[in-house]
């Protein structure tokens, strides 16, 4: 049964893992054209990728952090309301469940970011996304 | 017309709508995935505790159980079928060795559920023969001990009896009972044969009731307490989910464990459409208003939206569906290959209707007040406020959703608030973090331009933060709440945990039982001291409850737990099975030679609670008629699946060690052959101490 | 050492006794499921307070629920500290339900009431029925092992401690076995009946031994 829960346990790490990836691809879907701008006014691949890293790193850092503390006080509530109390501290987890989150939205970022960059300029004139 | 523009819309932006409905569709894919396999583990969990009782309703008494009894039960479940069952201690002897014995008979046909396996490959109730009044089955540790065969006769009683078969497995082994003294089943005539219940005999009746299919008592908690009140303390009424025991709360806790996932993958799906949708919406802001300044009316506009993203929600889920109906058949297999889960019959129609809900029903509930938003920002009517109501639509609905997947008011109010405060915390918490950085001046323009950007357009940032958030929480949250569940439910590797679990090893049988092990050369682990005791008074108020009053049936539960004494003992530091959780270790060895001030004791974690113990609080023990009194120091957790001496109470070492006493020990890992010698030649060489195979009760209590 | 002395000071017969009984049983005499208060031992302590007999007596309950006789021989050095002057053994019940050797049991009761008689402590000993369903054969040992050693070592004997109060659902607790506020009331005057001479008896000879 410990089995059992472990599944259920990695299905809600897919699933959490994949909706980040789906909101961080699609906030590159919707830059394209902003990037094709920028980058039509001289803006360097190495400046947009810069400000990419910026806003979506340090978005998915300071989110993803407070969203792992949240849990860990989450969890302590409720096992107090639900497992008569049965909580304990493991840094391990919360630490992991961080670092798999920076690293998945990171690549992602990179990835799509690079791709959303890498966008004809013509897109600008297109209705098609 | 307006679904036809829809339907372009769709086909003029291929990428957006493949990327939506594919997000849609691996959301709910994920939510199909954990529900059936939530269903499966349910059904498993909700089988597995009605095989550990055998029935739908139990009633267990020391004292015959009479017609008027059945009659009590029967008048709330007119179609209920009941068997009897007995259970009798007795002693036997077979090639000059005695055995304390479990007797055990019952009906043809009880238990309802579980089946006992049989070495000859039969089971019952099944195919094996009904055992004859001359007739037992016994439990293969009973043939090992006195060498009995099949075949050679056992004095039960006043009668001799046939040995027919060997139970190879009984889900329905007590730890207190059965485990000390292996098992016998016998039939109801062959007890009247043996005549084993006469005046004076100590005899464990109980009727067992099946319920007619779909009908479920533990889910009506009114009715039940309503049965127990209708008998008097002698008789104890278990169903499947009963939490007096290990097991029942194990259950329990799984259960609402699996409520919480449900509602974490519902929570997830919804998130990522609830982020798609507003994000879609907010970027077709000028294509809307396009289209009203081109003559599409607002009611247009609004039917246009609705039916676009409606269009994208359910390809997204008919292909979930879809998907999930194919999966079915792998999942299967791989769940029967992996877990320890008998599956017979995975599939089930419930995840996909909820799947539907969330689906489609959720992004309408969603989408209308988004959809009237945009729309009145298109027709610039931003005066206009969306209707409360419009709002509140879909939190209401997500609510009534959160209570029936996880099937408890207590699991979804938990939740939800939760998620309600942390949203109430963030949003303007957010809003002010985003108004200070749009004022920080910063020398990268890379960076200031970040800064500016998620400043500017807060609703976006706001919307990926609280995306991110919410998952990152939800993320975590499961695996975080499985750690600390399964140190309470899993049971230690074998390779770790003991074999043999003794007590009643008397003071001055330790070294002899040393000197045994090691010349025997087996394991002799965990040797604790237990020392029997009196609970007085807590904080100088009594503690013990009188009962020469009229007590009600839970206030006389309450005071035989509160008068019944307990096992204390004592050491110098916490052991491999225990970790702290509030307090401080022990100072020491206790040195106060005037044994004016308590000692230092350490208390199990949920025995605290049920107690209302705190940190510095004083307790007085009566020891065989000495009084000690001990100070709380500290709380410690306890997996008392390990199967290693535990006590909830333990004391510093110096104060109780010249008390008298018993000891507690364990054998370490043997081979079912070597268990076997170990508990003859313990038996023969150490008469009063009693040995528990420990892995023949895990049987039992693993879930 | 001092601690030692604490818990002989605690436990040895105050100036104000003249007499000391120490019950040495199992949860029967402990009272298991009712309060300290409402044992036997202490409902005869009452009863001796209130003047049941002459003379001042300091009862000690030294029982110990779910002992054998295995725990006697030790239990009984404990107390000897205290200086007992009778010993009321209420001991095997757990034995027999345990299925344990009667050998074994019998062994163990001996060595303990020799020790008690080495310490001049006299000996009441209180016999215990097992159940029918463990049969007739088992049954009948541990009845006899009783009796031997009551005959051996001339012992006081109470034939039955649940003499009327077994089998009766108004003396019991509800698991049938142990007796409820009513059922120790009931042990109380069977046991006070057989101690009370004997205690008058012992205390006219130590008064006498001390002239």
């Amino acid at each position: 049964m410990s089995q059992a829960l472990l599944v259920m346990a990695l299905l809600s790490v897919i699933v959490g893992l994949m909706v980040i990836g789906f909101i961080i691809n699609h906030q590159m879907l919707t830059r394209e054209k902003d990037m094709a701008l920028e980058k039509m006014l001289g803006l360097s691949t190495r400046s947009m990728m810069s400000r990419l890293r910026f806003e979506f790193i340090g978005i998915l850092f300071i989110a993803s952090g407070l969203g792992v503390i949240g849990s860990l006080l989450m969890s302590y509530l409720l096992s107090v309301v639900l497992f008569d109390g049965l909580w304990a501290f493991d840094p391990i987890l919360p630490t992991l469940s961080f670092v798999m989150i920076m690293l998945v939205g990171v690549s992602i970022v990179e990835v799509l970011g690079r791709k959303a960059i890498a966008t004809e300029a013509a897109v600008l004139f297109r209705d098609a996304d | 017309m307006i679904l036809r523009l829809a339907a372009r819309e769709i086909k003029n932006h291929p990428r957006f709508s493949f990327f939506f409905v594919l997000s849609v569709l691996l959301g709910l894919l994920g939510l199909t995935a954990i529900e059936s396999f939530k269903g499966v583990v349910q059904t498993n969990l909700q089988s597995r505790s009605k095989e550990l009782l055998g029935a739908d309703l139990e009633l267990s008494s020391r004292f015959a159980l009479e017609d008027r009894h059945v009659k009590i039960v029967e008048q709330y479940f007119e179609d209920a079928t009941h068997l009897s069952s007995l259970d009798i201690f007795s002693m036997t002897s077979f090639n000059g060795a005695s055995r304390l014995i479990q007797v055990r008979a019952q009906e043809n046909g009880y238990p309802f559920y579980g089946k006992l396996l049989l070495r000859s490959n039969t089971q019952y109730p099944g195919d094996a023969t009904p055992l004859a009044d001359n007739e037992a089955w016994i439990y293969p540790e009973l043939a090992t001990q006195l060498n009995i065969k099949i075949g050679d006769e056992l004095p039960i009683g006043e009668a001799v009896f046939k040995v027919v078969d060997i139970v190879e497995r009984d889900i329905q082994q007590s730890m207190q009972t059965g485990a000390i003294a292996p098992r016998v089943y016998l039939s109801m005539d062959g007890v009247k044969r043996g005549e084993l219940i006469k005046f004076g005999s100590t005899v464990g009746y109980k009727v067992g009731f099946k319920f007619p299919e779909g009908v479920q008592i533990d889910k009506d908690k009114d009715l039940l307490d309503r049965i127990k009140k209708s008998f008097d303390s002698t008789v104890r009424i278990s169903t499947p989910s009963s939490e007096e025991d290990q097991v029942g709360r194990t259950l329990a806790y799984l259960g609402d464990f699996l409520g919480l996932v449900s509602l974490v993958a519902l929570f997830l799906a919804s998130v990522g459409i609830l982020y798609l949708f507003q994000a879609h919406l907010r970027h077709k802001a000028a294509d809307f208003a396009t289209l009203h300044a081109i003559g599409m009316e607002r009611g247009k506009l609004v039917r246009f939206m609705l039916y676009h993203l409606s269009l994208l929600s359910m390809f997204g889920t008919v292909s979930s569906i879809t998907f999930g109906l194919i999966l079915m058949g792998p999942l299967k297999s791989l769940a029967f290959q992996f877990l320890p889960i008998e599956i017979d019959n995975l599939f089930s129609f419930k995840p996909f209707v909820l799947v539907l809900l969330v689906g489609i029903a959720s992004p309408l509930f969603l989408s209308i007040p988004l959809i009237l938003k945009a729309s009145y920002l298109a027709t610039r009517k931003n005066a206009q406020k969306v209707p409360v109501l419009a709002w509140a639509a879909w939190p209401l609905f997500f609510a009534i959703l959160s209570f029936y997947v996880s099937k408890s008011f207590l699991v979804a109010g938990a939740f939800l608030g939760g998620i309600i405060i942390f949203l109430l915390v963030l949003i303007p918490l957010l809003r002010l973090c985003l108004n200070f950085i749009s004022k920080v001046k910063v020398k990268n323009i890379n960076l200031r331009h970040a800064l500016l950007r998620s400043s500017r357009t807060w609703a976006a940032t706001l919307s990926i933060f609280l995306a991110v958030f919410y998952c990152s929480l939800v993320f975590n949250l499961i695996p975080q709440l499985r750690t600390n569940l399964e140190n309470e439910i899993s049971v230690a590797n074998p390779n770790v945990r003991p074999s043999i679990f003794l007590f009643d090893v008397q003071d001055d049988q330790v070294e002899d039982l040393k000197v045994f092990s090691s010349q025997s050369n087996l394991p002799l682990t965990n040797i604790s001291p237990m020392v029997r005791a009196r609970l007085v008074s807590i904080n100088d108020e009594k503690y013990e409850i009188d009962t020469d009053q009229k007590l009600t049936r839970e206030e006389e539960r309450n005071a035989r737990f509160r008068n019944r004494g307990m096992n204390l003992s004592y050491a110098s530091q916490l052991n491999a099975s225990e970790k702290l959780v509030e307090g401080r270790e022990f100072s020491g060895v206790y040195q106060d030679e005037s044994m004016e001030s308590p000692a230092e004791i350490s208390i199990e974690q949920r025995f605290a609670t049920r107690l209302g113990l705190n940190i510095g609080d004083i307790l007085e023990f009566e020891i065989l008629g000495m009084p000690i009194k001990g100070k709380v120091v500290n709380f410690r957790s306890v997996r008392w699946t390990t199967f290693m001496p535990n006590f909830f109470i333990v004391f510093q070492e110096g104060i109780l060690n010249d008390a008298p006493k018993t000891f507690l020990a364990t054998f370490g890992q043997l081979s079912s052959q070597l268990k076997d010698k170990l508990q003859v030649d313990l038996f023969k060489k150490f008469p009063n101490v009693s040995a528990v195979d420990i892995g023949r009760v895990i049987e039992r209590i693993v879930v | 050492m001092n601690k030692l002395f604490l818990i002989l000071l605690f436990l040895s017969t105050p100036a104000w006794a003249d007499l000391h009984v120490l019950f040495m049983g199992d949860s029967l005499s402990e009272g298991y499921g009712v309060t300290r208060e409402h044992s036997f031992p202490s409902v005869i302590e009452k009863k001796l307070d209130e003047g049941a007999v002459p003379f001042k007596v300091k009862v000690t309950n030294g029982s110990v629920s779910g002992s054998t006789s295995a725990n006697a021989p030790s239990r009984l050095k404990w107390f000897l500290k205290s200086k007992p002057d009778i010993l009321v053994l209420a001991l095997g019940a757990n034995d027999g339900l345990r299925g344990i050797d009667v050998k074994s049991s019998s062994d163990n009761l001996a060595k303990t009431i020799a020790t008690a008689k080495e310490n001049n402590i006299r000996v009441v000993l209180t016999g215990m029925l097992i159940p029918p369903n463990y049969g007739a054969d088992y049954r009948d040992k541990f009845s006899k092992m009783y009796l031997t050693l009551k005959n051996k070592y001339q012992l006081d004997f109470i034939p039955f401690l649940l003499e009327g109060v077994a089998g009766d659902k108004n003396l019991n607790q509800a698991d049938g076995i142990h007796p409820n506020d009513k059922g120790h009331r009931v042990m109380a005057d069977n046991v006070l009946k057989v101690l009370k001479p004997i205690m008058i008896e012992e205390f006219k000879q130590r008064q006498k031994a001390k002239r």
